[in-house]
């Protein structure tokens, strides 16, 4: 097998699942949660079906800004701008009144403007602060090109999930595209596993490299792929069965943050694959030092 | 040569084709502290027994609620009574250990209060600090267990009230605590007066009814924890603004004309219905400020003070965020996360056996391990578990499977080599260890900066996660090795089948 040699194919199929992303990000940018935009939500449960027309043709009289969605047969999901408690009572009573409640198995968050906005300016800085970190660190176990190339690959990860929930919540209209703090969470994760993968490779690559060796590096890169290709898929294979049992479990309040595990993980193991050791050679080639 | 995979490059150097003495071993330590020569490592039997007492402790803090159940003389099913203590008087150990389940797991709400618009004088953290007290005057007047009401960065005030809806949580904070002043006169107290106060309260003095002097703690401008010069006693200040100076001077002046010890000398200081001082008065206090003296301690001092302060909050208190779990939706979600986790778990444990065979038994063995100590560490310091914890802790479980995963590869391509079983099970834990160190370590950065910069929801992500990777270190490096080491050293247990090889072509 020759990943190395095909590359780029490779980062032309990593570009056609971020561009669409990001030109959606410019364009509709995101469905943010009320952890960022702030407002209430109601997860309500019903005991008998009902339909998220009927909920929002209620809610509509309020005069609330309230999007109502079908959350499974028996539950919708409620948003609305943010509600003075007296508004909240009111609404809740009303609808207690017209439709099959089920008090157990709703849930409800109110989100103030202030904390929202801290909340924006929390998640960027932390995928910076952590990138920073994580670079520093591999540039003193590798060197600077390799800490640079796991980053590329992570930056990878991160435009590919967020892209893929830009159109899911913007383009498709989706509950399921919510940016909210899971997600900021789930981002987080596939930092953290994406890094994983690249510097198992890497380590390898290093190992190889250190024997005396007729190999150029490109080729080397390429063995070092293949010798690590059993465990990177097996890994994966493992994690993306638990993660597939949990996305088709989870209520619909996570299902979200189970999606956006799954894309970060499956994108998490072909980043450190096919782009970030490849990456290592296009480097060398332009900067053969 | 390698039996590898179709490849298109031949592999010139074996990995491992080195002979002990020949040339530098290509990995001489693990980490600063601990130094490995290479193949030197065998069954060590101090690495054992650390394995066996680490398990054993592991595993009476998973059980121990049945150790409880015993001790204080419960059934072994049914709820529990009670929250399990593990107390060990003569070292002074004293611990709950049970899984602190967070608020969306078991239902409840989850308020963020934040305190804007402070009266001046007082600082904002002071301030919080003032409401802090006040709501959990309120919160535990109510009799909620386990409520937590605690100050948040500057302003904030988190309040975490489990099985309350949103609207009794409401109910509990949105009650103003109202300080009032009384007095004592000969008679009775009224069908109103005992409607107004805490019956217990009003009739303290028989004979004597108490009477409001129409001073309330919008009139007290700020209360104090000082020092008597003379006597060096803790006592307190208390001042009143130009309204409330006036009626305390004249209520003072009116008071002091009855001896000391008479309850007309007294002045009772009631918050909502029930008293919380009764003391005497010993001179007219005018001009605004007086001073309460008397049998303090340094802390009651400092509790009066804030109470006589938490008449009035000291500033706007509002809702900044509001979360409200259904009870019934908390226990549908822990279902499914430990359905979740055993269904991980088990597909885990199946890929491992078939896959790596011999080794993957020893890798169950470690995984299950692992799961306990993670679990009774989750226990012992009392770590509350959110929906993001438990995620963190079943990613914790994919990385321990992948340290797994590292070394076994190593191990075959070791056998393939044509190492014998013990040598190439220590060669494949040496050779996998700097990828599980670098790996994991970044993930443990990721986490470090979640945990101090992250909301708290992050917090218990970032947690758990770290918990679950330094354990699983320990786990893949000590417990799998050693294991592996003492597999290697059973007679049935070498044949290369066992271990997904098929033996080397002779050289």
């Amino acid at each position: 097998m020759d990943i190395v040699g095909r590359r780029n194919w490779y980062f032309l199929l990593s570009l056609a699942i971020i561009l669409p992303g990001i030109i959606s990000m410019a364009l509709f940018g995101f469905r943010l949660g009320i952890d960022f935009a702030g407002g209430d939500q109601y997860n309500l449960a019903f005991t008998q079906p009902v339909q998220a027309t009927a909920v929002q043709k209620e809610m509509d009289t309020f005069n609330v800004e309230a999007t109502v969605q079908q959350a499974g047969s028996n539950g919708v999901l409620i948003t609305t701008k943010p509600l003075s408690s007296a508004q909240e009572t009111t609404i809740r009573a009303d609808l207690a009144k017209k439709f099959p409640l089920d008090p157990p198995r709703s849930s409800y968050a109110q989100v103030g403007p202030t904390i929202a906005r801290e909340l924006v300016v929390g998640a960027g800085g932390l995928i910076a602060i952590a990138s920073i970190l994580i670079v520093i660190y591999l540039s003193i176990r590798f060197n600077y090109k390799f800490a640079i190339c796991a980053i590329l690959a992570l930056l990878h990860d991160v435009f590919v999930l967020t892209g893929i929930y830009s159109i899911l919540g913007k383009v498709l209209n989706l509950p399921l595209g919510e940016i909210n703090t899971l997600f900021v969470t789930a981002a987080l994760t596939v930092i953290g596993f994406s890094v994983h993968d690249t510097i198992v490779i890497f380590d390898r690559i290093r190992e190889n490299l250190r024997q005396a060796s007729r190999l150029t590096f490109e080729q080397n890169v390429n063995l070092s792929i293949i010798q690590s290709l059993a465990r990177s898929v097996n890994t994966s294979m493992t994690v993306v069965f638990v993660l597939v049992a949990l996305f088709l479990i989870s209520p619909q309040n996570i299902k979200g943050f189970t999606l956006a595990l799954l894309i970060g993980i499956v994108s998490g193991t072909y980043s450190s694959i096919f782009n970030a050791s490849p990456l290592l050679v296009v480097w060398r080639r332009l900067d053969p030092r | 040569m390698i039996n590898g995979p179709s490849r298109r490059f031949r592999d010139p150097h074996p990995v491992l084709p080195r002979k002990r003495g020949e040339g530098t071993p290509p990995f001489k330590s693990f980490s600063s502290g601990l130094t490995y020569t290479f193949p030197r490592m065998r069954v060590d039997r101090r690495l054992l027994a650390l394995i066996a007492v680490v398990a054993v402790i592991a595993l009476f803090i998973d059980g121990f609620a049945y150790v409880y159940r015993l001790a204080t003389n419960q059934p072994l099913t049914g709820a529990i009574r009670g929250v399990p203590t593990l107390s060990i008087p003569f070292l002074g150990f004293e611990q709950q250990i049970y899984v602190h389940k967070g608020l969306d797991l078991q239902g409840g709400t989850h308020l963020e209060l934040e305190i804007t618009n402070v009266r001046s004088g007082i600082t904002d953290t002071a301030a919080r600090d003032i409401a802090v007290s006040i709501i959990e005057r309120r919160v535990n007047s109510s009799g909620y267990a386990e409520s937590v009401v605690r100050p948040e960065g500057k302003n904030r005030i988190i309040v975490e009230l489990p099985g309350v809806n949103l609207e009794q949580a409401k109910q509990i904070l949105g009650k103003t605590s109202y300080l009032t002043i009384w007095k004592w006169e000969p008679g009775t107290p009224d069908a109103a007066t005992l409607q107004q106060l805490n019956p217990k309260d009003a009739q303290k003095h028989p004979g004597y009814k108490p009477v409001y002097t129409n001073i309330d703690g919008s009139m007290i401008t700020n209360a104090s924890r000082s020092t008597d010069p003379n006597t060096n006693q803790p006592d307190v200040s208390i001042s009143f603004n130009s309204k409330g100076s006036d009626l305390f001077c004249a209520f003072t002046r009116d008071r002091v004309t009855h001896p000391q010890g008479d309850p007309q000398n007294m002045l009772a200081i009631f918050i909502d219905k029930d008293l919380v001082e009764d003391a005497n008065v010993i001179q007219e206090i005018c001009g605004g400020s007086g001073v309460i003296t008397g049998g303090f301690t340094a802390a009651s001092a400092q509790a009066l003070a804030i109470q006589l302060n938490s008449g009035a909050l000291p500033g706007t208190v509002s809702l900044a965020s509001a979360t409200e779990v259904g009870a019934t939706l908390g226990a549908t979600t822990v279902k499914l996360s430990l359905l979740a986790g055993a269904f991980g778990l088990t597909i885990v444990i199946l890929f491992m056996l078939l896959y790596y065979r011999l080794p993957g038994v020893v890798a169950s063995l470690a995984l299950l391990l692992y799961a306990a100590i993670t679990l009774a560490i989750f226990k012992f310091f009392g770590i509350t578990l959110t929906l993001a914890g438990l995620t963190g802790f079943i990613l914790s479980v994919g990385m321990a499977v992948d340290a797994n995963v590292l070394i076994f590869e190593r191990v075959k391509e070791e056998l393939r080599a044509g190492r014998t079983l013990g040598a190439a099970m220590e060669a494949g834990v040496h050779r996998a260890w700097p990828a599980i160190r670098d790996s994991n370590i970044s993930t443990l950065i990721t986490c470090s900066v979640l945990y101090f910069f992250g909301a708290p929801l992050i917090k218990g992500f970032a947690i758990t996660l770290a918990i679950g990777v330094t354990v699983s270190m320990f786990s893949a490096v000590v417990t799998t090795q050693q294991f592996l080491q003492i597999v290697a050293g059973l007679r049935p247990a070498r044949r290369l089948a066992f271990y997904g090889v098929r033996a080397p072509k002779a050289a």
